[in-house]
C-alpha cells in the first residue's frame, strides 16, 4: 500500500492461527509478544480451539538473550506429554523473530530428534512479510501441506486447495470428478486422522480454487499437477474451467444438465432484486471484479466494488467494468473511507462485509471467502442467498460477531 | 522472562490501552506496524470500532523498509493523510518490529512534524506491555502535551482519569456522569471514554479528579503536586458512594452489585483491575467485617492501595497457584479466569474487557452503584 490503512471493523478472516485446526491430532505453540497473541487468543476461545493452542510469551530481553532456545523447548515438552498427545505440533513465530535471525529451523531440527513421532513444523505469522513472495497465509498453507506424506503411493483423488472449508456437498464438482474418474473430492477438513491427513500426498491433481493455496500447489508441482482456476460466478468462465479440469483428468463428461439450473436461478434472483444496486466486496469473493462483471451481465445493477487491490486473474474484468462504467471502485483501506463508513455508494444490497459495512446497505449476503461454492452450483447459490438478502433486513454487526473475524 | 500461557488469552497491550484514551480527540493516531499490531485494536480492544471508527491507521510496515529503516516510505504514507486532515496532533506508535528494529519513533515524529506543520508526537509503545502501562503513558502524555497551564480552580468541577473501555462497560460513562450530576459536581475532562479536546485542554482547573483505574494515579498525583487539585481513588461501588463526592442514588443502584457484596464469602479473590476490584473488597466488607479479601491482578498494582496479603499476577501458573491453594471460597473476576478453578469454589463472573474482550464486552457489568 502506498497509503496508511485503515482496518475497518469488516477486516479478518480466519488468521493464520486457526488455519493450524485445520490438521489434525495437531497442537500449536504461538511464541511472541502478548501483542502478537492477542487477537488469535480471543479468536481461539470464540471457536472453541483454545484447547489445541497455547503461548509462549517473550518480551525483549528473551529476544536479545535468545532465552527462546531454552524456553521452546521445555514448552514442547509440557504440550508433548498432555492429553490427547499431538502427532503434529506447530510452533509459530511472529514479526519479531521473524526479522531477529532467530534459528527456527536448529529448534525444529532439537525438537524433532528428541520427538521423532512426532511432525513439528515452523509456522509464520509474519504480515511484515505480505508484500514478499511469501505472504503469511499461502506460506501457511504451504507448510500445512508440508504434512501429506509423499510416500503415501498414488490415487485417484483430487485435493481442493485455497479455501478453507469443504465445498457445500451440492456442489457438482464432487459429481463431475466421479464422471471422470477420480474418487474423491479431498479437503483438509474431510481427515479425521493425521494418518488420513497426510494421504492427500498421494493424490492425483491440487485443484486451487482460490489463491491462498498456490504457493502450496507449486510446492507439490513436482510430483502432483496442479490447476489454479479462481471461484468464478460467471457462466462462460466457469464453463472453460471445468474444460480445464478434463484436461488435466484426461476424461471429460456432459455438462448441459448444469445449465438450465443455473439459467432459471438467475432469472428467479434477478426477477425479485429487479434494479436494487448490489455492491460486492473482497471479503466475499477472490474475484469481486469478475462478480461484478458477471452481475452485470446477468442484468443486474451494480453499483460499488470494494476491493483490497486487484489480483491478476481479475484484472480484466476491472477494466471491463472500468470502461462501461456507472461501477464505483473502492480500496477497503483507503483512510479517508474512515469518515464515510456507512454511506458509501447506492447498494442496497452488499453481498460480503465489507460491501455491508462500508455501504449500509440493509440487505447483506452473509458470503465469505466464497465459502462452499465453486462450478455451477455457486452461481446458483450465490443466487439464493441474493434473494434471502434481498427478503430480509439483517444485522451486519451480528454476522460479523458470529464469524469471529481474526485479523 | 518469557511467560507460559496453557489456558488464557494474551491480555490487551499497551498501544490499545494508550489509543483507547486518545479516543474522540480528533488527533491522528499512526501505529507503525506491518497492520496486524492495529488490528489488536480495532478488533480485540475498541468496542466502540464498529459504530465510532477513528482516524486511527497503520503504516503498514513492510519488512525491506524495516531492515533498511528507510523512514521515507513511512513518510510519504503519513504526509498526505497529515495534509489532508489538519488534525491538532498526530501520534506514532511503536510496536514489537519497530522496538525490535531500533526504530527512533521520536525522530519519525520530529521529521514529519517538520514536513507537514502539524504537532506530531513519537511513543515509545512496543507490544510488550500490558495495556495499563499505555493507559498510564497516555494520560501523563495528555498531561504534558494536551492539557493548558492552571488559570483558576473551578469550585465543583471534577475531572475523571483513567476509565476505559478496557476496564468499564461502555454504559459506565453515563452512570459515572449521573452520578457525579446527582451530586451537584460539573463533569471536566472524561479521559477514557470519549472528550472533546477543549475539556482537557482546562483539565487543570478542576476542583478534584475522581481516578478509575490504577493507571491514573500516576497523573492524579502529578495533578495533585503541581495543580494542587485533591483526587479519590476507585468507582462508587456500593451505596455509600464516595464520601468526598456523595452516596449513590436509588435510581444508579446495581441490583447485582448490591447482590454480589450480601453473597460474597468469608475468604474472596478478586482478579482485576485494582480500583476497581479494591472498591468492591470495601464494600464487601462493609457489608461483613469478617470477610477476608485479597486482590490480584495481573496489571498495576498500586501499593498505597494495596494490602499485605494482595498478589500481582506474573504468568498464569501464579494464577494457578493461588486459585488453588484451598484459601478461597469465592472468586470474583472475569469468566475466562473461571476455567483454573478446580475444587469447587463459588466463582462469579465479572467481565473485564482487557482480558476477555468481546467474548463477553456486550454484557452488561457495573462498578457504579
Amino acid at each position: 500500500m502506498n497509503s496508511l490503512c485503515f482496518c475497518s471493523a469488516a477486516f479478518g478472516s480466519w488468521g493464520i492461527v486457526r488455519l493450524g485446526t485445520l490438521v489434525p491430532e495437531c497442537k500449536m505453540l504461538f511464541v511472541c509478544p502478548y501483542s502478537c497473541g492477542r487477537h488469535n487468543s480471543i479468536g481461539a476461545i470464540q471457536h472453541g480451539y483454545k484447547d489445541r493452542v497455547s503461548y509462549l510469551f517473550i518480551d525483549e530481553k528473551d529476544v536479545a538473550l535468545g532465552t527462546m532456545y531454552d524456553d521452546i523447548p521445555k514448552t514442547v515438552h509440557t504440550l508433548v506429554s498432555s492429553e490427547p498427545k499431538p502427532k503434529v505440533v506447530l510452533i509459530y513465530f511472529s514479526c519479531v523473530l521473524y526479522m531477529s535471525g532467530f534459528d527456527w529451523d536448529a529448534i525444529i531440527e532439537e525438537i524433532s530428534q528428541e520427538y521423532p513421532e512426532i511432525q513439528f513444523r515452523a509456522c509464520m505469522m509474519n504480515p511484515v512479510a505480505s508484500e514478499t513472495s511469501d505472504p503469511p497465509v499461502p506460506a501457511m498453507i504451504r507448510t500445512l501441506c508440508s504434512l501429506w506424506n509423499k510416500d503415501a503411493g498414488s490415487a485417484k483423488t483430487v485435493n481442493l486447495l485455497g479455501p478453507y472449508s469443504k465445498l457445500s456437498p451440492e456442489c457438482e464438482l464432487y459429481t463431475v470428478l466421479q464422471a471422470c474418474g477420480a474418487q474423491d473430492l479431498l479437503h483438509f477438513t474431510n481427515a479425521q486422522t493425521y494418518d488420513d491427513y497426510a494421504l492427500m500426498g498421494s493424490s492425483m491433481l491440487n485443484l486451487v480454487i482460490r489463491p491462498e493455496g498456490l504457493l502450496a500447489a507449486k510446492a507439490w508441482s513436482d510430483t502432483m499437477n496442479y490447476c489454479f482456476l479462481p471461484v468464478s460466478y460467471n457462466l462462460a468462465e466457469v464453463s472453460g474451467q471445468y474444460e480445464t479440469i478434463f484436461e488435466a483428468l484426461g476424461a471429460k463428461t456432459d455438462l448441459a444438465p448444469y445449465y438450465d439450473a443455473v439459467t432459471t436461478a438467475i432469472e428467479k434472483a434477478r426477477a425479485m432484486i429487479g434494479d436494487l444496486p448490489i455492491a460486492v466486496c473482497s471479503s466475499a469473493t477472490c474475484r469481486p471484479f469478475g462478480l461484478a462483471k458477471a452481475l452485470v451481465e446477468y442484468g443486474f445493477t451494480v453499483s460499488d466494488v470494494f476491493s483490497d487491490g486487484c489480483a491478476f486473474y481479475d484484472a480484466e474484468a476491472k477494466t471491463w467494468l472500468a470502461e462501461r462504467g456507472g461501477v464505483a471502485f473502492h480500496e477497503i483501506h483507503d483512510p479517508s473511507l474512515v469518515e464515510q463508513v456507512g454511506h458509501i455508494g447506492t447498494a442496497q444490497i452488499a453481498i460480503g462485509f465489507m460491501a455491508g459495512y462500508y455501504s449500509g446497505a440493509p440487505h447483506v449476503v452473509n458470503l465469505m471467502l466464497d465459502e462452499g461454492h465453486f462450478g455451477f452450483y455457486g452461481i446458483i447459490h450465490l443466487m439464493e442467498m441474493l434473494r434471502d438478502a434481498a427478503a430480509t433486513q439483517s444485522s451486519l454487526e451480528a454476522c460479523i460477531e458470529r464469524y469471529g473475524l481474526i485479523i | 522472562m518469557s511467560s507460559y500461557f496453557a489456558t488464557l488469552p494474551s491480555f490487551a497491550t499497551d498501544y490499545s490501552g494508550f489509543i483507547s484514551v486518545m479516543h474522540g480527540l480528533g488527533g491522528l493516531m499512526i501505529v507503525h506496524d506491518p497492520s496486524g499490531c492495529l488490528g489488536n485494536y480495532t478488533n480485540t480492544d475498541e468496542p466502540r470500532w464498529y459504530h465510532e471508527p477513528q482516524p486511527v491507521f497503520s503504516s503498514t510496515l513492510k519488512e525491506i523498509e524495516a531492515v533498511i529503516g528507510d523512514t521515507e516510505i513511512f513518510m510519504q504514507k503519513a504526509l498526505p493523510e497529515v495534509i489532508r486532515r489538519k488534525p491538532p496532533f498526530v501520534c506514532i506508535f511503536g510496536t514489537p518490529v519497530s522496538a525490535l528494529t531500533g526504530y527512533d519513533i521520536d525522530s519519525l515524529a520530529q521529521g514529519l512534524e517538520q514536513r507537514s506543520g502539524a504537532t506530531c508526537f513519537g511513543i515509545e509503545t512496543d507490544g510488550f506491555a500490558f495495556y495499563d502501562d499505555g493507559i498510564k503513558r497516555a494520560l501523563l502524555f495528555a498531561y504534558e502535551k494536551l492539557m493548558e497551564p492552571k488559570t483558576e480552580q473551578v469550585t465543583g468541577r471534577v475531572n475523571v482519569l483513567g476509565m476505559t473501555p478496557l476496564d468499564y462497560h461502555l454504559q459506565e460513562k453515563d452512570r459515572i456522569t449521573a452520578y457525579l450530576e446527582a451530586n451537584g459536581w460539573q463533569l471536566g475532562a472524561f479521559l477514557g471514554m470519549g472528550n472533546s479536546l477543549e475539556c482537557i485542554h482546562t483539565a487543570r482547573n478542576a476542583e478534584l479528579n475522581l481516578v478509575m483505574s490504577a493507571s491514573a494515579l500516576p497523573l492524579a498525583r502529578l495533578m495533585q503536586s503541581n495543580d494542587g487539585i485533591p483526587f479519590v481513588a476507585g468507582p462508587p461501588f456500593g451505596a455509600g458512594g464516595i464520601a468526598e463526592i456523595g452516596p449513590v442514588p436509588k435510581d444508579l443502584l446495581w441490583e447485582a452489585n448490591t447482590s454480589l457484596i450480601a453473597c460474597a464469602g468469608k475468604n474472596v479473590l478478586i482478579i482485576g483491575e485494582q480500583l476497581c476490584s479494591c472498591a468492591l473488597r470495601q464494600a464487601i466488607q462493609h457489608h461483613d467485617n469478617r470477610a477476608q479479601v485479597t486482590v490480584a491482578s495481573f496489571f498495576a498494582l498500586d501499593s498505597a492501595y494495596a494490602q499485605p496479603q494482595d498478589v500481582h499476577l506474573r504468568d498464569e501458573e501464579a494464577l494457578l497457584g493461588l486459585l488453588n491453594n484451598g484459601l478461597f471460597d469465592t472468586v470474583i473476576g472475569d469468566p475466562l479466569f473461571e476455567q483454573l478453578c478446580t475444587y469447587g469454589q463459588t466463582f462469579v463472573a465479572r467481565p473485564h474487557p482487557a482480558v476477555s474482550s468481546r467474548l463477553h464486552w456486550k454484557e452488561p457489568v457495573s462498578w457504579v452503584g
